[in-house]
């Protein structure tokens, strides 16, 4: 090859490969601005919302008068508002151990062992899941007040309850069906009886999958409202609070603060989760918890 | 005779070696046990045997054999449907898994993954709930005794596949059971690595001094290894004995095809004297075997098993051994042996083998050519009923 | 003496079996026969009674689903639903569809730390989602206020809040993080130099998506309609704070018979006909991806 040829070529290529430089720069580009447009999305509400609970002004809406802490101030002397975070606080911490306890013991039962009822079992655990939580609240309602049982918090519960622990049954039974069966015959062949084999090789290695249903749990039953709406009696939760509060008034300052507050606790939380979960997976070399909270 | 005296003449009767070790209460007595699932899967199907103390027991078959089922019911995992075992003097029905002085090497190690290796072969121990320094000493016992004394506080996923093979076994050594059961333990090896495995096999029985029944379907393995093999096909025991006699003078057809590489010649007997037999190959040739299988009757069927070794290829019929005209159909020349496919006039197929400085020319696949065997290394089993050959590459792929 | 063992071990351990099967399945069992059974079989059964001003009355037989079916409001509310869960689920997908792909295939090392932003997204409290939408939406919220500071728009737009529009804008954020995983998932599954392959073979981006893409996210599509579309349908928070009159959906006006008119007959018949729909949704939903459920099950061992 002459010269120059060899000197057109490298020029052509050195022209073909700006050019697909810069079609690979836009594609990133477009990339970038399509995630950031998503992320405003998903969390640009929130954030104003943030900035406005510092705003010293009754109406929500430009433009921004001055920073304040009153409206925070304004929540700690709410006893509603206290009363209905703790209710929240509390209706979750029982809910929560209570849906791992019947989610496990559901999974185990329906992916351990082969019989006759198996079938209907899982259907009956997996139908919560297809029915309109709008329609479990209605009818959480409708059966108390024919069993004459007075709405209250736990009745919020009782219902909440039945409606997530079929998830904690979900996420467990996908860690169960990938378990190595093997380990639980050696652990017996070395001696270990049925309880030893569970505290000493199943729970440890299935404890990132219940530590997800935990947290996840946790946070959907501090969420809820739909069915805690109905199913409440005079007691509220938080989000009832929220929810009439912004009926009665429409903007409502203290509502900002405290969303603030909650949002901000929950993010540290799930944030905290976050990394817990990573440091476990690199002592059980387990694959990632993410799948799992996905199913 | 007490019922355990009983048991054992019975089981004697029906093997011919001795175990190695010849005690009172073997380690562990199988008696006419079967296992079935459901209706229709006979797993195994009344087998017996014992194994002595000390001994180097296998069980040996191709996938499917039953040899599996027979371990695990060693272990517990599987209940017998019928028959008895006994595990070091105590009859296995009223012992659940984690009660019996076995412990099993699983195929895939079973590693418990979130415990250290120290924590792994301690776990048996502790459940015996011994004292911790005797735990401690035990656990650097055996990671001595296998070669791993410094990876105690590792993770099983930072080793490699024959670390944590050593380990699975220390894990199962730490405890001192009377039996070590093994399920192809060295499958998943590397070629060089699983020689040196077996090697050290050998060598840790030998010192712990306990009964290893290993389960392999590599037939080289278990002639390596064993004081005595037990070979299965299809849920029974074909042949049980030390790995000479297995090898030469094997009981069953199929133990013949599935131990090395054999020709298997069918034929009738004509002649049967004090030298051994005359065998009356189909395609009309005449042979001498010295030693014959039980059953070998003058008149009936009979199977030849030749080992390709052993046959020695003649350009011209010789006169004064039996030999067999055949064609050369094919030569693989493997180092120190060349491995010739041949052709008998009537179409059956033998392999021999030649040494490679002795191999022949091109000339010798043109024509016919003879393969003799002198009557030392023919050995006779009786023919099946359809006279079928069996060839070496349909019973055994390994071979 | 050649005793055969009987076959009492086998049988000692299958019961023994059946002992552990019913302590692990009985409470759950229970607890959902009780209170999940139990409301359901009461819902459907005050469907058949009638609620006067004088309280609980007798059995009506079928009056109550023929009030139901006859009345011209439910089926303006309903076909508003329907408007509004498909265009919102429609929005949705769009927006999904090439957020789960960039998620799979485009962002390596980033891609955890946006998976998690993702997820905590959809964990945060809906009622401060919505309602930081409301204050977004209105007349003086900031993106009227932007739009008019920017010059676009001369007045608010004042069917931003409390209209359809609103319903469609705050489900369609509040639901896309739990859209968007699903196909996310099913698109894990792939092997991404399929892609490239395409590329290479001269597809350009939209064949590619439409070609390649889209079957194998299809998948993690039917899940995605699955998980979303009939809470869309019966949403009722939403609509309640950002739909004003116009956006009044099927769950608002469940909720208006059960707890403000006390009509519990004609809303328990509204509700188990709303029962009867979601059921069988999903079980179309379920056979057509049922292909694809095999696929992502076995894939999903990741």
């Amino acid at each position: 090859m002459t010269a120059e040829a060899v000197d057109l070529e490298l020029v052509a290529d050195r022209r073909v490969l700006a050019s697909t430089r810069r079609r690979e720069l836009a594609g990133t580009a477009a990339r970038v601005a399509f995630l950031v447009f998503i992320g405003a999305v998903l969390y640009g509400p929130l954030l104003i919302l943030v900035v406005f609970s510092f705003n010293d002004s009754i109406i929500i809406a430009l433009p921004l008068e001055g920073f304040t802490t009153k409206w925070y101030q304004q929540v700690f002397s709410d006893p509603l508002v206290i009363e209905a975070l703790k209710n929240s606080i509390i209706i979750a911490l029982v809910v929560t151990p209570v849906c791992i306890v019947l989610g496990t013991l559901a999974a185990v039962g329906i992916s351990r062992f082969r019989y006759i009822l198996r079938a209907p079992v899982a259907g009956l655990v997996g139908a919560p899941l297809v029915v309109p939580w709008l329609l479990i609240g209605v009818g959480g309602l409708l059966f108390f007040s024919r069993l004459h049982v007075p709405l209250s918090l736990n009745t919020i519960g009782v219902m909440q309850v039945v409606s997530i622990f079929p998830l904690v049954t979900a996420i467990v039974a996908a860690r169960l069906v990938r378990f190595d069966t093997s380990l639980e015959e050696a652990a017996r062949d070395l001696g270990a009886t049925q309880w030893e084999v569970l505290r000493y090789i199943v729970l440890p290695l299935i404890a990132p999958a219940l530590a997800a249903s935990a947290i996840f749990a946790f946070s959907w039953s501090f969420n809820n409202f739909t069915i805690s709406y109905f199913t409440a009696g005079f007691q509220s939760t938080f989000p009832i609070w929220v929810f009439s509060t912004l009926n009665h008034a429409k903007n409502v300052p203290i509502v900002n603060a405290i969303s603030t507050l909650v949002a901000a606790v929950q993010v540290v939380i799930l944030y905290a989760a976050w990394r817990l979960s990573r440091h476990w997976q690199a002592r059980t070399g387990d694959e990632t918890l993410t799948p799992e909270m996905v199913i | 005779m007490t019922d355990m005296e009983e048991a054992q003449v019975r089981v004697d009767q029906t093997q011919d070696a001795d175990p190695i070790v010849r005690d009172d209460t073997p380690a562990i007595l199988v008696e006419r046990v079967t296992k079935r699932f459901g209706e229709e899967t006979v797993a195994v199907n009344d087998i017996s045997f014992t194994v002595g103390k000390s001994e180097f027991f296998s069980l040996l078959g191709p996938s499917g054999c039953g040899k599996t089922t027979t371990l695990r019911m060693l272990a517990g995992f599987e209940t017998p449907t019928a028959g008895r075992i006994v595990i070091d003097g105590q009859d296995a029905v009223t012992l659940p898994v984690h009660k019996r002085n076995t412990n099993l090497v699983f195929q895939n190690y079973a590693l418990f993954p979130h415990m250290t290796i120290q924590q792994n072969v301690a776990f048996g121990p502790e459940r015996k709930r011994l004292p911790r320094k005797e735990v401690q000493a035990r656990v650097a016992e055996v990671l001595e005794a296998v070669r791993l004394p410094d990876y105690a506080s590792r993770y099983p996923r930072e080793l490699s596949g024959g670390q944590q093979q050593r380990v699975a076994l220390a894990r199962a050594l730490a405890n001192r059971p009377a039996v070590l059961l093994l399920d192809e333990p060295l499958g998943a090896l590397d070629l060089k690595l699983r020689e040196n495995m077996q090697f050290e096999l050998k060598r840790i029985q030998r010192e712990v001094g306990i009964s290893f029944v290993y389960v392999t379907h590599d037939q080289g393995e278990a002639l390596t290894m064993s004081d005595r093999i037990a070979v299965m096909n299809k849920g029974k025991i074909e042949h049980l004995g030390a790995p000479e006699e297995v090898y030469l003078r094997p009981k069953s057809l199929f133990t013949a095809g599935f131990i090395g590489q054999a020709n298997l010649l069918p034929g009738t007997i004509e002649t049967q004297e004090s030298s051994g037999l005359g065998v009356r190959l189909s395609d009309g040739s005449l042979l001498r075997a010295e030693t014959s299988a039980e059953g070998c009757e003058v008149g009936e069927k009979a199977t030849l098993m030749i080992r390709p070794e052993h046959l020695r290829l003649e350009l011209e019929q010789p006169g004064d051994v039996p030999s067999i005209p055949v064609r050369l159909k094919d030569e693989t020349f493997q180092g120190s042996w060349a491995r010739y496919a041949a052709e008998t006039r009537e179409g059956a197929r033998i392999v021999l083998l030649v040494p490679s400085d002795a191999r022949p020319d091109a000339g010798a696949f043109d024509r016919e050519v003879w393969v003799s065997c002198s009557a030392e290394h023919a050995y006779a089993l009786p023919g099946d009923e359809d006279g079928d050959v069996v060839t070496a590459e349909e019973l055994s792929p390994s071979a | 003496m050649h005793e055969v063992l009987d076959e009492e071990p086998v049988v000692r351990s299958r019961s023994h079996q059946r002992g552990r099967i019913i302590a692990y399945v009985t409470s759950p069992t229970v607890v959902l026969l009780v209170f999940f059974v139990g409301p359901m079989a009461v819902l459907g059964y005050m469907s058949f009674l009638k609620f006067g001003i004088a309280g609980v009355g007798g059995y009506t037989g079928f009056d109550n689903y023929h009030e139901v079916l006859t009345d011209p409001t439910f089926w303006e509310v309903l076909w508003t639903t329907f408007t509004i869960a498909t265009v919102a689920m429609i929005v949705m997908l769009v927006f999904a569809l090439p957020l789960a792909s960039v998620l799979a295939f485009k962002v390596k090392r980033y891609e955890l730390q946006l998976l998690l932003l993702l997820v905590l997204a959809d964990q945060l409290n809906p009622l401060i989602r919505v309602y930081a939408w409301r204050i977004l939406l209105g007349k003086n919220g900031i993106i009227n206020t932007t739009l008019e500071f920017l010059g676009l728009i001369n007045q608010p737009i004042a069917s931003l809040l409390f209209s359809k529009t609103a319903v469609v804008i705050v489900t369609s954020a509040e639901y896309l993080a739990i859209a968007t995983i699903p196909i996310y998932a099913a698109l894990k599954a792939v092997d991404p130099s399929m892609l490239e392959a395409a590329n290479d073979l001269g597809a350009g981006t939209f064949t590619r998506y439409r070609k390649i893409l889209v079957p194998l996210a299809a998948p993690g599509i039917f899940v995605a309609l699955i998980l979303v579309y009939i809470p869309l349908f019966t949403e009722f928070l939403t609509p309640a704070l950002v739909g004003g009159t116009s956006g009044f959906m099927i769950g608002n006006y469940i909720e208006q018979q059960i707890l403000k008119t006390g009509n519990w007959g004609v809303g328990s018949a509204m509700s188990f006909l709303l029962l009867i729909f979601s059921v069988v949704f999903v079980g179309i939903m379920y056979r057509l991806g049922r292909i694809g459920r095999l696929q992502t099950a076995t894939t999903s061992s990741q």
